[in-house]
């Protein structure tokens, strides 16, 4: 993310200053172990809103976590322009494809207000997954918690509830 | 009234010899009386006009087994010139009283051009005897009276026609393979409902007045003996042959609990591959008092009148509403139609809907036949729980706090109301601000509905989306002909209103604690007077949330309502769209995703949640899990409706009408039945 701006670098484990975990969804809540193993790897970043820093098809490389601020996921329509399919609050995770297979962006994300993120790079983020199983069982499953309910959400968004109708009963 | 007495006297059973039964058909002529009895007609038995006794289907009997009804002459012998010697009609006595087909109202534009809607006046009390009624018959005829006229609306076409009805039952004196009523408690033996009950002999009838009525055409028919003791005997023989032919046990014991524990048995798939949904078995149905009303216009649309016909929840449009049908197939109408005859009738009228007539049975082009379904699913049932008192026999205190609205509201009765302004919404949304005189509209609650009429078009179910002191507010969506014109009605138009229906949200369960308000769509419009209420007395409440979706930006209502809500300091609102272009800065996505930014919602909130049922169901789902209790989340149900008082039959959700016991339930009052498909 060219344009991002970092903050500050490897947060701190102090929960009182500011920049801290404390202040991180996910990362918070975790194992004290864990928690200060992803810190050391995890930098805050501030984007302004209106930029896009992923891009849909490119390869992730970065994990964040919202700290502060909102996010729209948007896909590329030729004949529509940029659709946003879902935003994200403080507590999301963005970028999740950075550790899935083939770690290549699924959408666009861009802020809609100023936002502030707690990030990992993905190669640093794979690799400890990789060799660090009490990080893994800690960290995995809030981001196939976060997968899967966009999975769900993703399904009633398609089912288009509000639709006028198709019949005619009237 | 005859004295005690003489009722005792009187009440001994003559002998009407059989060439005198011409004496009795005169007997109940007298005055002009109509007269109808069984005769032959296409190869059946059939109900129609009779002046003698040789349009009885004398020397014919009907044999009937699943799928199957043939006239076959009686055999040669004593017997052989009976009249009665058949046990059921292929059609009952209901084509007299509840016709197929009834003027309803008339809707018109008088030259001031304002809208009229007229309700036909019942017929006249037409002066009827029927000769030839069963056991059963009467006891579909008493379900009926419990249905259409026992309240709390009542059906003025049937109240009429049933007031001055004179009954001439037979007592069978055999009984059909498909005959069942000695399992259902109906018959043979008439118990009730029949001035004359008759049961025949060789050479005549053992016939005895049950009724002042009876026992006056008796005195007029005249010169009629005692039955001797010889004859009475050979009735009662009969009568008693015909039950041990028929047995007691066609039925398992308690098929309502049976039923409703067996919602999801296997054997509703496996009925569903025969069951071709023709409806028939709802056409021959002595019970069945579904309908619906078709409207005719001329061209120019200024005037329509409309006819409440039979309808069958066996058609693919019975539960079609905007968004499609909760019964989509076969399986799902088949089980509405027999837990609805064998259980859920027990809640809503303390009574079976299934009388044992067994017409279901040999008029099933397939051959179906409930008592070998209702068999199968007891073989392999799920056990069943003491579900407790059923509560048509035992009523429970309602669980709204707010009281049920639906008495003394006139079924048919509209009143004129006036556009005064109109407010395009959405493309396809518009409100209508309405003026109205109507005491008992304006003293609606938040929840209630209308039925709008206009003429040349159906009258839809709106709900009402604002009250102010001199009328209401109505916000349409175009999904059909009747929305579509109301949505372009413009200033200065008239139509014609019915309500207030229904029991609207108990906004009073929410004083003292949080405020939860979900809506999806279209939803927001009956939520809108929850918001004014809460508002106007915003002391009353906690903590105030709104939640709102809708399909795109565009599509939301009442958009500068909403931001100036959220400008409030004692209100949040949290807005969502399914799908936005880049232009839309607000949040994207389904509206449960809303509920995890805020923080505090749990035991001390009550919900009010509407929009399309599986949006409701998500959002009821996620509340449950931060803790609002299920008594205290209330949801309104969308479903077809033609009366909105309960007697049209279409909206039913289980043991409930949604039009009078909802359209508001909360999740505890639904259950399981919320989830659960083809309902």
């Amino acid at each position: 993310m060219p344009s991002a701006r970092r903050t500050g670098s490897s947060a701190a484990q102090d929960p009182d200053r500011p920049g801290s975990t404390a202040a991180v969804p996910i990362i918070a809540a975790l194992p004290a172990g864990p928690r200060r193993r992803l810190a050391a790897v995890m930098t805050r970043v501030e984007v302004e809103a209106g930029e896009t820093f992923m891009h849909e098809g490119d390869v992730t490389k970065v994990l964040s976590i919202i700290v502060r601020g909102r996010v729209a996921l948007r896909l590329r329509v030729p004949e529509r322009g940029a659709v946003t399919i879902l935003t994200l609050d403080p507590g999301d995770i963005v970028g999740w494809s950075a550790i899935v297979p083939p770690y290549r962006a699924t959408t666009s994300a861009a802020a809609l207000e100023p936002t502030e993120l707690a990030s990992f790079q993905a190669e640093e983020l794979r690799a400890i997954l990789a060799t660090d199983a009490e990080v893994a069982a800690a960290f995995l499953p809030a981001v196939l918690e976060t997968v899967a309910a966009r999975v769900a959400a993703t399904r009633d968004q398609l089912l288009d509830l509000f639709r006028g109708a198709e019949v005619d009963p009237w | 009234m005859v004295s005690g007495s003489s009722m005792l006297e009187s009440a001994a059973p003559r002998f009407l010899p059989r060439e005198r039964f011409d004496d009795l058909l005169a007997a109940l002529a007298a005055g002009g009386r109509r007269v109808v009895g069984p005769t032959i007609a296409d190869g059946a038995i059939v109900f129609d006009d009779i002046s003698t006794s040789t349009a009885l289907p004398t020397g014919w009997t009907l044999e009937t087994s699943p799928g199957r009804a043939r006239l076959e002459r009686l055999p040669d012998g004593p017997g052989q010139d009976r009249s009665f010697q058949y046990t059921v009609s292929g059609e009952g006595i209901k084509r007299f009283t509840f016709p197929s087909r009834v003027d309803a109202l008339t809707m018109e534009t008088a030259e001031d051009g304002t809208v009229r809607v007229l309700v036909e006046a019942p017929p006249a009390p037409d002066a009827l005897a029927i000769v030839g009624a069963r056991a059963c018959d009467l006891a579909a005829l008493a379900v009926h009276d419990r249905v259409l006229v026992a309240g709390p609306a009542v059906d003025p076409d049937y109240a009429a026609r049933r007031r001055d009805l004179l009954i001439v039952a037979v007592e069978c004196g055999l009984a059909s393979s498909t005959c069942f009523c000695a399992s259902m408690g109906t018959g043979p033996e008439v118990t009730t409902g029949a001035d004359l009950v008759l049961n025949e002999l060789d050479d005549g009838f053992v016939v005895r007045a049950t009724t002042a009525a009876g026992e006056g055409v008796l005195a007029a028919i005249g010169g009629l003996v005692a039955a001797d003791a010889d004859r009475t005997e050979v009735a009662a023989a009969q009568t008693s042959a015909a039950r041990a032919a028929m047995g007691t046990t066609a039925v398992p014991a308690n098929p309502r609990d049976l039923l409703l524990a067996n919602l999801d048995h296997p054997r509703w798939d496996a009925v569903a591959e025969r069951c071709i949904a023709c409806a028939n078995c709802t056409l021959v149905c002595p019970t069945c008092f579904c309908t619906g009303l078709e409207v005719k216009s001329g061209f120019d649309a200024a005037a329509s009148s409309a006819t409440r016909a039979w309808d069958s929840c066996f058609t693919e449009g019975f539960a079609q509403i905007a968004g499609g049908s909760f019964r989509p197939r076969h399986r799902d109408r088949y089980r509405q139609w027999l837990t609805h005859k064998f259980a859920t009738w027990w809640d809503q009228f303390g009574t079976s809907g299934c009388i044992g007539c067994g017409r279901c049975v040999a008029w099933c082009p397939v051959g179906i036949d409930v008592r070998a379904e209702l068999g199968a699913i007891a073989e392999t049932a799920i056990p069943t729980v003491d579900s407790g008192p059923i509560p048509g026999l035992a009523p429970e205190p309602p669980a709204s706090p707010e009281p049920s609205a639906e008495t003394s509201i006139d079924p048919l009765a509209f009143s004129p109301a006036t556009v005064v302004s109109v407010t395009p919404e959405t493309a396809d949304t518009t409100t209508l601000r309405l003026a109205t005189d109507d005491a008992r509209i304006l003293a609606g609650r938040p929840g209630q509905f209308v039925m709008v009429g206009v003429p040349a078009f159906a009258i839809p179910p709106i709900s009402i989306s604002r009250f102010h002191p001199d009328g209401i507010e109505l916000t349409i969506r175009a999904a059909g002909a009747a929305t579509s014109f109301l949505t372009r009605l413009r200033r200065g138009a008239t139509l014609g209103l019915r309500g207030p229906l229904g029991r609207g949200w108990p906004v009073a369960d929410a004083a003292g604690r949080d405020v939860v308000i979900v809506a999806g769509g279209i939803g927001l419009a009956p939520l809108r007077p929850v918001i004014d209420a809460v508002l106007a007395e915003r002391d009353r409440y906690h903590d105030v949330r709104i939640y709102l979706g809708a399909r795109t930006p565009r599509d939301r209502l009442f958009v500068d309502e909403i931001d100036a809500l959220a400008a409030r300091d004692d209100v949040l609102v949290r807005v969502t769209v399914d799908r936005a272009g880049p232009e839309w800065l607000g949040r994207v996505g389904i509206v449960t995703q809303l509920f995890k930014t805020v923080r505090g919602t749990g035991a001390d909130a009550t919900a009010f949640i509407c929009g399309p049922e599986r949006m409701m169901s998500a959002t009821a789902d996620v509340l449950g899990d931060l803790g609002v209790p299920r008594q205290h989340l209330w949801l309104t149900l969308e479903r077809h409706m033609e009366c909105g008082v309960g007697l049209c039959g279409h909206c039913q959700l289980g043991t409930r009408f949604v039009c009078k016991d909802g359209p508001v339930f909360s999740l505890a009052e639904l259950g399981d039945d919320l989830r659960r498909e083809g309902l």
